[in-house]
């Protein structure tokens, strides 16, 4: 137990300094990457100081009669964690963005919203109210929208940011369904509450159906899984640090973390995590294949982070909630890195394009030697926190015995290994390019954060003990682990077996391929996957069938009110017409109508008396 | 009793009078018929101010009102054929569809 109100502090830390940020752009406009910093590095060491209370959290209240219900924060071992990921990683992503974005236009802008997107993260997760957390999660789908359309008068990135927020508008939906629905069985937003109410049968079948499936399209919108997951690679329109806020810190977890927290309540229902398993591994497999055919440097990193948003789905689906969580914090770590690696990288040649790349490890050797240790960590080779959660992952899938999506997690790793390693030759060996002929080094500003996340990368696994005795006192999963305990069940598992063949395949096919220095004419299948399977040219058609069908609604509508209308104008007309030649002033005319008025009421008074 | 048939042949005869006058007014372009028909009005009305005093058995009532109808008549029909002089001086002319004009 500690002070409850530094729950709120965290939140209310980075929320109020996206505030003051406007005010610090008004009057120091230079002082804005410094004050931005000093919030960020603010919250990180409030996110730290609460992860020690996160096994027995005490709980923040502010009773909110009214719009939200009830203003309740409560981190416990599962939120904690992420909301330190978002606290530590933006810090280190607002340090490197001082450099980073020293010549862009609208920096107050810039750091208000990723303040406000650091604040709304850790207040999504810590609390344990639905109400609040959807207004979180919208408040985070906002932030992105405006940061991946920051350069908005590029109109690329003014159309990411607007498909990014459309897309997850319609997981959107399937998430205030499932919280309506919730509320309406059980009376309550309390996450815990309703955890127990299920337990005890208090909500139909049918409703906490309704509600998982409705959690999971939420949480695929937000998470980039199939069919939801076009908005991601787009969303890379983005400057870098944005697109590493997005992949590691903030946004994309909160769909993994939805789903984590909801299953106690969502475990037992029918398909449930057979549907959770199979969005994950398809969207893993899929991911992976687009991942290896893309060009673009940045847009590759973007489907390895959809593809590993699968495997924590698929972790969570095969009951593996620790494997997942525990995956999530690995590639929160790595892919801050990759990303800051590559936007390092960006930031001196001026390209996004890996092909006009090429020699830039003698150029930029630190960068170099970072992008290598994000790039094993994400491949799975062995020491890296990478290798250690994807086996946990494995090994949960064997343990629960789902085969054939363990296959498919199988054959992604095979991918991952290729695609990264590949990614890594192109950029950073082999004959500098003509792009890289002016680049040089980066300030140690950018290369501190790139360092201690390379730090990162090789070592965070070693919290999996205290990790996982916070969640086990959380009451999220059976029995803690330590180092060792990790180390000699590792070692000892099958899923051990099937992380080296994915990495010798892998490595096999990169190393054997490398001398062909002109890659074959992509054709067939992997054009298919280069252009992204044509899910966007799906829903392009689909988008234009709904326009051809509304259109052709809308024309024939207009055709009928139309002679409507001109019929009603006609009748106008005519009455008008009539009416004025009644009124022309002509003297005998006003004296008939005058006649014709006594004429009738005589005649009333007539009927009347008689 | 010829009372009855008087009544049904003054009836008719007023009817037909004002209605005459009706038709002169409302159809006639000319002021001077259009008060010729206002005239003709008027003598339907004082013929059944006549008709009905007798017919109610107050032929004293009914005489003296029509007498009154007439002298008032008269007066009106002297003030409307002043204005129709004026309107004459005016415009140049007595014809209603030369004298729409409303201003002055």
């Amino acid at each position: 137990m500690m002070n409850s109100s530094i729950y709120m502090a965290q939140i209310a830390v980075p929320i109020g300094g996206a505030a003051l940020t406007l005010l610090v752009g008004a009057i120091k406009p230079r002082l804005r990457p410094a004050f931005a910093f000093l919030v960020g590095a603010a919250t990180a060491c409030l996110t730290i100081i609460t992860l020690a209370g996160a096994g027995s959290p005490g709980r923040f209240v502010i009773p909110w009669q009214g719009v939200l219900n009830e203003f309740s924060l409560s981190p416990d071992g599962l939120s904690a964690y992420i909301a330190a990921a978002a606290g530590v990683l933006g810090c280190l992503i607002l340090l490197y963005s001082a450099r980073y974005m020293e010549h862009e236009e609208g920096l107050t802008r810039y750091y208000a919203l990723v303040l406000l997107f650091i604040g709304a993260m850790i207040g999504l997760v810590t609390t344990d109210n639905l109400l609040v957390m959807y207004f979180f999660w919208e408040t985070v789908g906002l932030c992105s929208y405006s940061l991946i359309g920051f350069n908005y008068d590029n109109p690329d990135a003014a159309k990411a940011g607007l498909k990014a927020f459309i897309t997850t508008k319609i997981g959107d939906v399937g998430l205030l369904t499932g919280i309506m629905t919730l509320y309406v069985s059980t009376g309550t937003f309390n996450i815990f509450e309703i955890i127990d109410a299920a337990a005890g049968g208090a909500i139909p079948a049918p409703a906490l159906s309704l509600a998982g499936f409705g959690f999971l399209m939420g949480a695929a919108g937000k998470s980039a899984q199939v069919p939801l997951h076009v908005w991601l690679p787009d969303a890379m329109e983005a400057p870098t640090s944005v697109s590493a806020l997005i992949h590691a810190a903030t946004m994309v977890n909160a769909g993994v973390y939805a789903i984590a927290r909801t299953y106690p309540l969502f475990s037992e229902v029918a398909g449930w995590t057979t549907a959770v398993t199979w969005v994950g591994a398809i969207t893993a497999l899929l991911a992976a294949c687009m991942a290896l055919y893309a060009r673009d440097l940045k847009r590759m990193l973007a489907y390895s982070t959809v593809s590993q948003l699968g495997y924590m789905m698929f972790g969570i689906g095969v009951g593996g909630l620790l494997a997942s969580q525990f995956h999530l914090l690995s590639h929160a770590i790595f892919k801050a890195l990759l990303f800051l690696c590559a936007g390092a990288v960006i930031h001196e040649v001026h390209t996004r394009n890996m092909d006009e790349m090429g020699g830039l490890g003698r150029k930029m050797p630190v960068i170099r030697t970072c992008y290598l240790i994000g790039v094993l960590a994400l491949a799975g080779v062995p020491i890296f926190n990478g290798f250690w959660s994807k086996d946990m992952l494995f090994a949960s899938a064997l343990h629960s015995g789902n085969i054939v999506p363990l296959v498919f997690a199988v054959a992604t790793a095979v991918l991952t290994v290729i695609y990264s390693l590949r990614s890594y030759f192109r950029v950073f060996t082999g004959e500098l390019s003509a792009a890289g002929e002016k680049a040089h080094q980066s300030p140690p500003s950018m290369l501190l954060p790139l360092v201690l996340l390379a730090v990162g990368a090789v070592t965070s696994w070693l919290i999996i003990g205290i990790y996982s005795a916070t969640l086990h006192q959380t009451g999220l999963i059976g029995e803690a682990i330590s180092v060792g305990h990790l180390i000699h069940e590792t070692v000892q598992s099958t899923a051990l077996l099937l992380s080296l063949l994915a990495l010798f395949l892998g490595g096999a096919v990169v190393f054997s391929t490398r001398k062909a220095k002109t890659a074959a004419a992509p054709s067939g299948l992997a054009l298919w996957a280069g252009k992204g399977f044509g899910f966007d040219q799906f829903y392009l058609a689909l988008l234009n069938g709904a326009y051809q069908v509304a259109g052709a609604v809308i024309s024939t509508y207009d055709s009928i009110s139309n002679w409507v209308g001109k019929a009603a104008i006609f009748l106008t007309v005519g009455f008008g017409k009539t009416l004025r030649n009644q009124n022309i002033g002509d003297l005998n005319k006003n004296l008939l109508w005058l006649v014709s008025g006594i004429v009738i009421i005589i005649a009333i008074v007539c009927v009347k008396r008689g | 009793m010829n009372l009855a048939v008087n009544w049904v042949w003054m009836l008719t005869a007023i009817v037909v009078i004002a209605g005459l006058g009706i038709f002169c007014i409302v159809t006639r372009r000319n002021m001077f018929r259009m008060l010729m028909g206002f005239t003709m009005l008027t003598k339907a009305v004082t013929l059944a101010f006549v008709t009905g005093g007798t017919l109610w058995g107050q032929p004293g009532l009914g005489q003296t009102l029509a007498i009154i109808v007439i002298v008032i008549e008269a007066a009106v029909t002297a003030v409307g054929l002043s204005m129709i002089v004026n309107i004459y001086r005016h415009y140049g002319a007595v014809n209603t569809n030369q004298i729409k004009r409303l201003r002055g």
